[in-house]
């Protein structure tokens, strides 16, 4: 009769069990045993269990120890059995099984803290402060339990600190006229036949004409204040803000595409609506602009800023007429009346 | 008749008469539907029409209703269950939500239950905490049902029909004291069908979005025209289908108004509305409130029995009414 | 090559019915064995129910059934879903959780159902799939199919409340149901002796006005010749009986069952009523089949119960990211 080797394994006996102990062994090496004979004892930490035969048979080898933890599968003994117990083909590679990792359901949440202690706001409240810049510390809550409401952040007669960035903006650029006081300037105007053209095309084309004209004249680029000549030719364009006036700088326009240097111009202009013109256009400045030509202001005076040498300002244009006034102011330690006229004419017939 | 202002009883039976008609495979079983013409008159004259072998009474065994309502539906029937009590629910649990509502899953897609269990629901007629309940919460938390509330009989009708037609079980539940009312819509003759998963925006308004189950959609209405003449407006939307659930028009109104109220009749610990509530919270739409949600449910007791008492247990017209002004004027 | 044909007829009426009685009764020894043994090895989740020493109950009543007969089964189902024509393949699969198992690897061993030979589905709710049947049974009625149902449950499941409301509904209806109690003496730990006050479980037919039979549950004739009798009755719309078969498992309740409640002697007294030994001797001594026939057909027993666990376990494991769209049976436009 034909014999069959099977090999009697720790078996799983909970959902949870991975190992077990082995309590004991009833059989001997050669011991004939019969289908259902108890072949040892094991333990989990729920249970104790007796191993029964699968086969008649008789006892081949034991490779387990009493006492040891065996893990699950893990062969106890070895019987040479006369029925064949099923045996199932393992060692084909089967998919992996992979459970998915536990995963926590619990998604943090994020809360933004007011850095200035707790301060209650309603949600949108939250959303427009974060958006506008507002410090929530700085609005006096008039909904209940001391909370921010909606109304209390979108009413401008109340939102203070709107008013405190105009303010302060007001103050820097009286500053700065403050101390035009001190250069000797001269201020020359003369009429220009001027083409409508949009405002930011306008202005773009006015810019890079300029900085092209400065760039000719180099001594007309220097640094008022160090007197060292300056590699670029930074164009400071005045032009309406969120909180007044500001003075971004465009730097070499000249160098441009004419259309990258329009969508800049655009660009800028947005920015300075939101009140968000990028920190890197504040400095840099050898000249200023200040294009008029689409209000109804027909002339001004543009005055100098500290370390400009020139400053310019182009009217809106004659409404009979069409033709617009532009003046420039140049610093006279550096330029003289005569230059000066000279340039302007350069402009005008560049423009 | 030009004059289609059914009550929910009547729009009801129409709807399960034009079943009757359309499919073979429907019928009818519960108890006192048949010869008694259901509990609340629902069924009528179903019986006379349509026999007692479609029309079928059967012994009180809501656990053996319902499970042979499943076998039959397992087995190409299309039965409609009614439950005379939706608190009865409780004697059938293990059929709906052990059999009924996972089977399909749990064999991996090869048998569905095409079955509607009809049962009335709710507070109102003095019939104490053992038959006035609203357990819809129950099961929008079973993953495997679909659960309806309508809210009106132009509702009823439509939402039955489609509920009849799904191939998944369907939990529907009926107000009571919505059987006798009649409707302030038309209800069309025909057929027709409202779409389940879909929810209605029943009137816009520009100062508070509320979302209401039930009995509540008429009594948040009532509540309304009363606002509009102190210049409150109010967004009123109904889910119809509280499982699954449409957001979308909730999400859409809060950018107007900012405001979310949402009501319920089932007390509020635990309760299905809070759903809604959580959908906003967990979602961007969080971000356009600008007052805390306000909530209106049922107060976490036993429905009580004196009429005094049972009306102070859930949200009446004049509470939704106060509710509604003081989010207003306290949220700017 | 895992489903043979389903043969109706008495298991001694020939060599035929012969070899397929002892064929079936020795798939779902063989089957269980299998369980047993990969579920010792850590291969299956979750726990299992085994049926070894039941074989006879499935077999005879299946014998006894068409295609298109329906049946409901319990957490101890393997036996039902073989007898009434599973794929034992698919059966493993599902059991290793692989895609193409029965069930997706959505239900496991206690959900397996198999429409196309009328299997609504094991259940692991303890009556929970009686008043299924009585559905089932609803359904044929009004459809005029002429088909019956089986409610395979065990003694545990007559003190439910769903059987008690089940019966009587299939009573009062006269509908083409079969009760089938297969009592094994226990419930999960408790004995039949402290759960009834009844000697025969089959008395409560009384109870319910319809006739209740007991049997020898390890006899496959006797079972089949009950099943017909009832068979018969249903279809000739006399409505249902209840069906009591007496039987033993050898095996604990679960995995994690020690047999505290039972002794070995108890066991070992079952073991020699075992019904596939007993069918062999019936079958050697009527002349059906002789010994190599008899061990040809547990031959093919295993080589088939083998080949499903071999190529079961080349299967995919189940997929999550299908889980969602499970739920609900799509509404078609």
């Amino acid at each position: 009769m034909s014999t069959f080797d099977y090999a009697v394994i720790m078996p799983k006996m909970s959902m949870t069990m991975e190992e077990g102990e082995l309590l004991a062994i009833r059989v001997n090496v050669g011991d004939l045993v019969k289908s259902g004979d108890v072949l040892f004892d094991v333990a989990t930490d729920k249970i104790d269990m007796e191993v029964e035969s699968p086969a008649d048979g008789v006892v081949k080898e034991i490779m387990g120890q009493i006492g040891s933890t065996m893990l699950v599968g893990a062969p106890v003994l070895m019987l040479e059995t006369t029925t064949q117990v099923m045996s199932f083909d393992f060692n084909t590679p089967s998919p992996v099984v992979e459970t998915p990792a536990e995963v926590s359901i619990v998604t943090p949440v994020v809360i933004p803290t007011s850095p200035q202690g707790s301060v209650k706001a309603v949600p949108k409240a939250r959303v427009i402060a974060r958006e506008r810049g507002i410090d929530l510390a700085s609005i006096s809550p008039t909904g209940p339990d001391g909370t921010i409401t909606w109304e209390d952040i979108s009413n401008p007669q109340l939102a203070g600190a709107h008013d405190a960035r105009k303010a302060a903006n007001r103050k820097m650029v009286a500053g700065a006229i403050e101390k035009t006081r001190g250069i000797p300037q001269i201020s020359l105007t003369r009429f220009s036949i001027h083409t409508t053209s949009g405002l930011d095309e306008g202005s773009a084309h006015l810019v890079s004409t300029w900085a092209r004209i400065l760039r000719r004249n180099v001594h007309l680029n220097l640094s008022t204040i160090s007197e060292d000549l300056r590699e670029h030719v930074g164009i400071a364009l005045i032009m309406e803000s969120k909180y007044g006036l500001a003075m971004p700088v465009f730097r070499d326009p000249d160098l441009m595409a004419g259309n990258d240097l329009l969508l800049w111009m655009k660009k800028t202009r947005e920015q300075a609506r939101a009140g968000k013109v990028p920190v890197e256009m504040l400095t840099g400045a050898t000249a200023s602009i200040f294009d008029l030509s689409h209000t109804k202001i027909s002339s001004a005076i543009p005055l100098l800023l500290p370390s400009h040498t020139t400053a310019l300002s182009v009217g809106a244009p004659n409404a009979s007429f069409g033709h617009s006034e532009i003046s420039l102011t140049v610093d006279l330690r550096f330029c003289d009346a005569l230059e000066a006229s000279n340039f302007l004419d350069q402009l005008v017939s560049a423009l | 008749m030009s004059d289609r202002k059914l009550t929910m009883s009547e729009a009801l039976r129409e709807a399960m008469a034009i079943a009757l008609d359309e499919r073979p495979e429907v019928f009818i079983l519960g108890e006192d539907i048949g010869i008694y013409g259901g509990a609340f008159g629902v069924t009528g004259d179903l019986y006379h029409r349509y026999g007692s072998e479609r029309v079928r009474d059967t012994p009180i065994s809501e656990l053996g209703i319902v499970g042979t309502a499943v076998g039959a539906a397992l087995s190409g029937m299309r039965p409609i269950v009614e439950i005379q009590f939706s608190d009865f629910t409780a004697q059938a649990m293990d059929q709906i939500v052990n059999q009924a509502a996972k089977i399909h899953f749990m064999v991996g897609g090869g048998l569905h239950v095409p079955l509607v269990l009809r049962a009335a629901s709710g507070s109102g007629t003095g019939a104490a905490g053992q038959h006035s309940q609203s357990l819809e919460g129950w099961f929008a938390n079973v993953p495997g049902l679909k659960v309806v509330m309508p809210s009106s009989p132009y509702e009823a009708k439509g939402l039955l029909l489609a509920a009849i037609d799904d191939p998944n079980p369907v939990i529907f539940m009926e107000h009571k004291l919505l059987y006798k009312v009649a409707g302030t819509e038309d209800v069309p003759e025909g057929a027709y069908r409202i779409p389940l998963g879909v929810s209605r925006v029943v009137r816009e308004g520009k100062d508070l979005t509320v979302v209401a189950t039930g009995i509540m959609v008429s009594r948040t209405l009532a509540a309304a025209h009363e606002l509009d003449k102190e210049g409150i407006t109010l967004t009123l939307i109904d889910p119809r289908t509280i499982s699954p659930l449409d957001m979308d028009p909730v999400y859409e109104s809060l950018e107007k108004t900012g405001r979310l109220m949402v009501v319920q009749e089932a007390p509020e610990h635990g309760g299905f509305i809070n759903e809604v509530i959580a959908k906003v919270v967990t979602s961007t739409s969080l971000g356009h409130l600008i007052a805390p949600v306000a909530r209106l449910a049922g107060m976490n007791v036993p429905i009580p029995y004196a009429p005094q008492l049972e009306k102070a247990a859930v949200p009446q017209v004049d509470d939704i009414i106060k509710k509604a002004r003081e989010v207003v004027a306290s949220w700017r | 090559m895992t489903i043979p044909p389903l043969l109706m007829g008495h298991p001694l009426a020939n060599k035929e019915n012969a070899s397929y009685a002892l064929l079936t009764m020795s798939r779902i020894r063989k089957f269980e064995e299998a369980v047993e043994d990969l579920f010792g090895r850590g291969m299956m989740h979750g726990t299992m129910h085994l049926s070894i020493g039941q074989e006879a109950s499935p077999t005879g009543v299946c014998m006894a059934l068409n295609l298109t007969d329906q049946i409901t089964s319990t957490h101890r189902g393997h036996g039902h879903c073989i007898a009434k024509g599973a794929d034992l393949m698919r059966m493993v699969a599902e059991l290793l959780g692989k895609e193409n198992g029965y069930c997706g690897g959505r239900g496991g061993s206690m959900h397996i159902a198999d429409v196309e030979t009328g299997n609504l589905g094991a259940n692991g709710i303890v009556g929970g799939g009686i008043p299924i049947a009585v559905g089932a049974a609803l359904s044929s009625h009004l459809m005029k199919r002429g088909t019956v149902a089986v409610s395979f449950f065990g003694d545990g499941a007559m003190n439910e409340g769903a059987f008690h409301e089940a019966a009587n509904l299939a009573a009062v209806w006269k509908l083409p149901v079969i009760f089938v109690c297969e009592n094994n003496g226990y419930g999960m730990s408790s004995s039949t002796e402290l759960a009834f006050k009844l000697e025969k479980l089959s008395d409560r037919g009384l109870g319910y006005g319809i006739p209740g039979v007991t049997i020898d549950g390890n006899d496959v004739a006797a079972v089949y010749e009950a099943t017909e009798a009832a068979v018969q009755r249903a279809k000739a719309g006399d409505g249902p009986t209840l069906l009591e078969f007496v039987t033993y498992r050898w095996k604990g309740h679960s995995r994690s069952d020690k047999n505290l409640y039972r002794t070995k002697e108890e066991i070992d007294e079952w073991k020699i009523k075992d019904p596939i030994l007993h069918f062999e001797q019936v079958v050697r001594e009527r002349g059906l089949l002789n010994e190599d026939e008899i061990g040809e057909q547990h031959r093919l027993a295993t080589e088939q119960v083998i080949a499903a666990v071999n190529e079961a376990m080349k299967g995919n494991p189940a997929d999550p990211a299908g889980l969602l769209d499970s739920v609900f049976k799509k509404v078609s436009a």
